[in-house]
């Protein structure tokens, strides 16, 4: 029985990891759909969400509901204001330039968090998230692991009900499908691009409590693991909301067996190693839109 | 000097497009980035400030502040750092972020060759340098299916598992490896002075050698291919070889200075050659300004020196609270300040130093006019 409860052990940390690296890997493509920018500040955003939860948490003592919501609006504002003092001004400009100004822009978020909270890794000050919530062959679910899990289930689930069944969500998708034909049918496409931004940032904001709550607030340590929500997404094909959330539960998957077999150093290596062969392959992914590049 | 390839700005704002649909994409966007980009070196003018500039150079090394000089030869590392990343980001348009990793590539073979031919320094930099012409090879090989994006993605992931490799062969030493200089005559490079005149040869050598190609059909070649890859094909430019050239020789030129770095901080160790690095040496070229050699060599210097000036800026301000607050923070805000500068430079300027010399220099010749 031992080897079946290292085993449930192991597929709970998966579907944990998986459920962190979803969450801002489908941040991410609602970015990228809406508005073409292969944004490198997921991390950051996430280690922000984890600094204003631990800050509610522990210096302001308003408990954790209260912080995480906190949390949520002051990473949706930024990624708001992020792209409307800086990225509007890039609209056009070529998709490189995009990308290098969001890796700029990290370092920035990433100063400014050392700043208010240190280069420390902190420990939470809440308890919920080491209560045993329940056992599987003797391995106990961390009330962490729920709370990642739930996180994903219920904001995936959201986007996916307002992408799907308002009318905003319908002006969304048609922005990510053509967006000069979408503003010809009168698709605001500045205020929309604005709410893929606060998106994205919220989702890898809640993504970054959920892996603070596993591990503590390392604002050094959790753009790190923004980075590697890369091979998942890619994998995915970039634009796939389902892509990436497959993706993200297959890189978490070969994350745990190569940190089983080899050694924990080397699964991040690993992923990106996965990523090149992907890129060279099948550069738009498994769900991926082709592109059609024309003479 | 009417060639498109040396880029001079009034020459490019000349190309008129007669047809739009004949002339297609290369005349449309040499004509468009005119205005940022373009910088001329061909003139008198230039060659005259050059002189001026590697003299200044020399008479510091000479007469400057020992503690000086040392800075500024590792600004000098970073400025042909810039200079060989500038070759293959301005030049070819091929956006890489792995000039922290092709740096490693020189900086490890330093390391590992025999005390002897490190300690002759000369034959250590040309290993370095063709260790490094290999390297850029076997990144540039996936690179040829990629552009844009999907090449920056590929390159980051280089980048990522470079020093993942570097932390894996360094192991349980945790300084890293040592590096023996010669201790006297013209191969002590530990003296700051000697070691700041090894690097103005190599800087003033590298330099010389692109703005000479930059002139020529190869120059030519690589813009095109950074304007329109189909277009370059379309008209017979070989991009494959190009763009294997490019990648090889920017990382050959940057190995090079990644074993001079090696040379400068006696030692190697993987911690300095990290994703970060890569990103601060993107930083350099594009504050220099892609498309212009001094420019890039103006953005390393002063992307590594900043630091030093951030430092003696906060003396200047009286409050010893400040100081202090600065002093356990420093090397935060040095990084906010790269951070916000790169932010400010990709919005707002987007031809960086070079750029801006350049309007400025139209603006004044407009104004005598």
């Amino acid at each position: 029985m031992a080897n079946l409860g290292e085993a449930i052990g192991v597929l709970i940390g998966v579907i944990t990891i998986g459920s962190v690296y979803a969450l801002s890997g489908v941040g991410f493509v609602v970015l990228f759909r809406s508005t073409s920018v292969l944004s490198f500040t997921q991390g950051e955003f996430m280690a922000a969400g984890a600094v204003v939860f631990y800050l509610g948490t522990a210096t302001w003592h308003i408990g954790s509901l209260a912080s995480a919501a906190t949390s949520l609006v002051v990473v949706a504002v930024s990624g708001w204001l992020v792209y409307r003092v800086l990225f509007r001004r890039l609209a056009g400009a070529e998709p490189f330039i995009v990308a290098v100004a969001t890796i700029a822009l990290g370092t920035v978020l990433q100063m400014i968090e050392y700043l208010i909270i240190g280069p420390d890794s902190l420990p939470m000050t809440t308890n919920f998230q080491n209560v045993v919530v329940a056992r599987i062959s003797g391995q106990g679910i961390l009330g962490a692991d729920v709370t990642a899990v739930l996180a994903a289930v219920i904001l995936v689930g959201a986007l996916i009900l307002w992408l799907t069944r308002t009318g905003t969500g319908l002006k969304m998708r048609a922005l990510g499908e053509n967006a000069s034909l979408a503003s010809y049918y009168g698709v605001d496409i500045d205020r929309l691009s604005g709410v893929a931004w606060a998106l994205g940032a919220l989702l890898a904001g809640a993504a970054g409590i959920a892996y603070a709550l596993l591990t503590t607030v390392d604002v050094q340590g959790i753009p790190n693991v923004g980075l590697v929500v890369f091979p998942g997404v890619l994998l995915g094909g970039l634009d796939s909301v389902a892509g990436a959330l497959v993706g993200s539960y297959l890189i978490a998957g070969l994350e745990a067996v190569v940190s089983l077999t080899v050694g924990g150093t080397w699964e991040n290596a690993v992923a990106y190693g996965v990523m090149l062969v992907v890129l060279l392959t099948r550069p738009s992914g498994f769900f991926g839109t082709k592109h059609v590049v024309r003479l | 000097m009417t060639e498109l390839g040396h880029g001079s700005g009034s020459t490019a704002a000349d190309v008129t497009v007669l047809d739009p649909a004949d002339a297609g994409e290369v005349a449309f966007s040499v004509r468009r980035r005119s205005s940022t980009t373009a910088v001329s070196w061909g003139t008198r003018h230039d060659a005259g400030l050059l002189v001026v500039v590697v003299a200044g150079l020399v008479l510091f090394g000479l007469l400057g502040p020992e503690y000086d000089v040392y800075l500024l030869s590792s600004g000098l590392v970073f400025g042909i750092v810039a200079v060989g990343q500038e070759w293959l980001i301005g030049r070819a348009g091929q956006i890489s972020i792995g000039g922290a990793g092709m740096m490693a590539a020189g900086a490890y073979t330093v390391a590992f060759l025999p005390h002897d031919l490190v300690t002759a320094v000369v034959p250590a930099l040309v290993c370095a340098g063709i260790v490094g012409l290999g390297v850029g090879f076997i990144v540039g090989l996936p690179g040829l299916r990629f552009s844009g994006l999907y090449l920056l993605l590929t390159t980051i992931a280089f980048e990522f598992i470079a020093t993942v490799v570097g932390r894996d062969i360094q192991g349980s030493r945790v300084s890293g490896f040592t590096v023996p200089v010669a201790s006297s005559g013209w191969l002590d490079l530990a003296s700051p002075r000697t070691f700041y005149f090894w690097v103005v040869v190599i800087a003033v050598l590298c330099g010389f050698l692109l703005w000479h190609y930059y002139r020529l059909a190869p120059g030519r070649a690589w813009q095109t291919i950074r304007e329109s890859d189909i277009a370059a094909r379309a008209i017979g430019i070989r991009t494959v070889r190009w763009k294997l050239i490019a990648f090889a020789g920017s990382s050959g030129i940057t190995a090079v200075a990644g074993a001079l770095y090696a040379y400068f901080l006696e030692g190697v160790n993987y911690t300095s050659f990290s994703l970060t690095k890569a990103i601060v040496i993107t930083l350099m070229v594009f504050l220099g300004g892609t498309g212009s050699i001094w420019g890039a060599f103006v953005g390393g210097v002063i992307v590594t020196l900043a630091p030093n000036l951030i430092n003696d800026l906060t003396h200047v301000v009286p409050s010893s609270g400040f100081q202090s607050w600065m002093a356990t923070r420093s090397s935060f805000i040095d990084d906010l300040v790269y951070g916000v500068v790169f932010v400010v430079i990709l919005t707002f300027a987007r031809g960086g130093i070079a750029g801006g010399v350049a309007s400025l220099r139209r603006r004044v010749v407009k104004v005598l006019r």
